[in-house]
């Protein structure tokens, strides 16, 4: 699974990477890449224009908030 | 350090200020003295602005933070939209979307190149830290309505200027790729907000201005009636989830900023015993063209963490600086700063940000001018 946080390095996107590696860790995901991407035009190309974000396989799953940890999860399934 | 552990802290700080008068009278009033000055001043800023202004402008941001809709804003942005209707939406979107500094980076460079372009994305641009609800609020509660009122309508006439300057001198039309037409949310603020929130908002408001502008009797019933309303509301009008992101926003909101608050008030205080009443008169005093220029400059130069500017501002007025250069560096002090303006030219490049950077100081300087006029 390919999981990629989108953020510019402000402290919720830290929180953002540590909520998602949490539910990682729960859902016992195996090979799971967890990648932060912070260049902003890396970032736009995924049609993202509010950051904390979290792409899932390619996928936006969220944007622009920190979603709660149950949310983390559905995105992960 | 845990949530809860700070949120205590910052009670028991607010609370330790608070009560000053009744263990520490030396501190009830201004002095000479540094150290009991700076208390002084945590004592006034915590009895004056915390509860009336602070603590509702908190929760203001946190609610725009938490329910405006994000998406349908920034999805307008990233189309085509005509000129004339990107700028108005840029600066609403910087109005009503800048409370997070990181978020304003990557919609800036989502207008440019997806978006309508270079110009309505440098109005974003300037408008989203100039504006910011928060600092608006609170100057407004602390120095006065005039000013804060000043610098919003003369930020948003400046962001649109700006922006259509550089795209005129760098003749750059800047369309993005995208074709489509922006469609989807109207632009009124029902319908960007939707009734609901907007009312939710407007009784936030409302609780800030009763607790800034009245006083008494009318002041305590306003402000215990509004809250009743608010908590109504709250629990009948909005989801759990919303009602749960609202307080988690405010709450980031007031760790982030109020203890580095807490500590500009005690350095101002400090630094407002030692320094002589006329220090500035010489360098900022009045309205001439130096002394507003000078004003900028600083503001340029000097970076100060959000809310901070306003105990700063607070600070040279009373040590002579004029009405016009304080308004001159409110407008430019949260503008420019170093890592933004690095990453804003990592995007359009050396020339355009050195040119964004003179116009800035253009204006405010001319901003200071005119409103040192008048005030």
């Amino acid at each position: 699974m390919d999981i990629k946080i989108l953020g510019t390095g402000c402290p919720k996107c830290h929180n953002l990477e540590a909520a998602v590696k949490k539910a990682v860790a729960e859902l016992n995901i195996k090979d799971a890449n967890i990648e932060h991407v912070k260049d902003i035009n890396k970032i736009i190309e995924y049609g993202v224009m509010s950051t904390p974000a979290l792409v899932v396989d390619g996928k936006v799953k969220a944007s622009g908030k920190i979603p709660s940890p149950e949310e983390i999860k559905k995105m992960l399934a | 350090m845990k949530d809860g552990y700070k949120l205590t802290l910052m009670i028991l700080a607010f609370l330790a200020f608070y009560f000053i008068p009744y263990y520490l009278p030396q501190a009830a009033q201004t002095s000479k003295d540094p150290l009991m000055n700076a208390l002084f001043l945590l004592y006034d800023y915590t009895s004056a602005h915390t509860l009336t202004c602070l603590l509702p402008a908190f929760f203001i941001a946190g609610a725009i933070s938490a329910l405006v809709p994000k998406e349908s804003i920034t999805r307008y942005l990233g189309q085509k939209v005509p000129r004339r209707k990107a700028y108005p939406l840029s600066i609403i979107a910087g109005l009503l979307l800048a409370v997070c500094s990181c978020t304003i980076l990557p919609l800036f460079a989502g207008i440019k190149k997806k978006g309508a372009g270079l110009g309505p994305a440098i109005a974003f641009l300037y408008t989203a830290p100039a504006t910011n609800i928060l600092a608006i609020l609170f100057t407004g509660g602390v120095l006065g309505w005039q000013l804060a009122g000043a610098r919003i309508f003369l930020s948003v006439i400046f962001a649109t200027l700006i922006g259509v300057i550089i795209t005129t001198i760098f003749k750059e039309d800047g369309r993005g790729a995208a074709t489509e037409e922006g469609k989807g949310v109207p632009l009124t603020l029902g319908g960007v907000f939707g009734n609901r929130i907007f009312l939710f908002t407007a009784t936030l408001v409302l609780i800030l201005i009763a607790g800034t502008r009245l006083s008494g009797t009318e002041k305590t019933l306003a402000f215990l009636g509004l809250t009743v309303l608010l908590i109504l509301q709250a629990v009948y009008r909005l989801s759990r989830e919303e009602a749960r992101a609202w307080l988690s926003e405010s709450y980031i909101f007031t760790a982030k900023i109020f203890p580095l608050l807490l500590g500009g008030v005690f350095i101002a205080g400090a630094l407002s015993a030692v320094m002589p009443d006329d220090l500035l008169e010489n360098y900022v005093g009045g309205n001439s063209i130096s002394a507003n220029l000078l004003a900028v400059l600083f503001g340029v130069v000097m970076y100060f963490p959000t809310l901070v500017e306003v105990p700063m501002a607070q600070l040279f007025l009373s040590h002579g600086m004029g009405q016009g250069p304080l308004l001159a560096y409110l407008l430019a002090d949260p503008v420019i700063s170093l890592p933004s303006i690095l990453v804003v030219r990592g995007l359009i490049g050396t020339k355009k940000t050195l040119t964004y950077v003179l116009l800035i100081i253009f204006f405010c300087t001319l901003a200071g001018l005119i409103y040192g006029r008048f005030a």
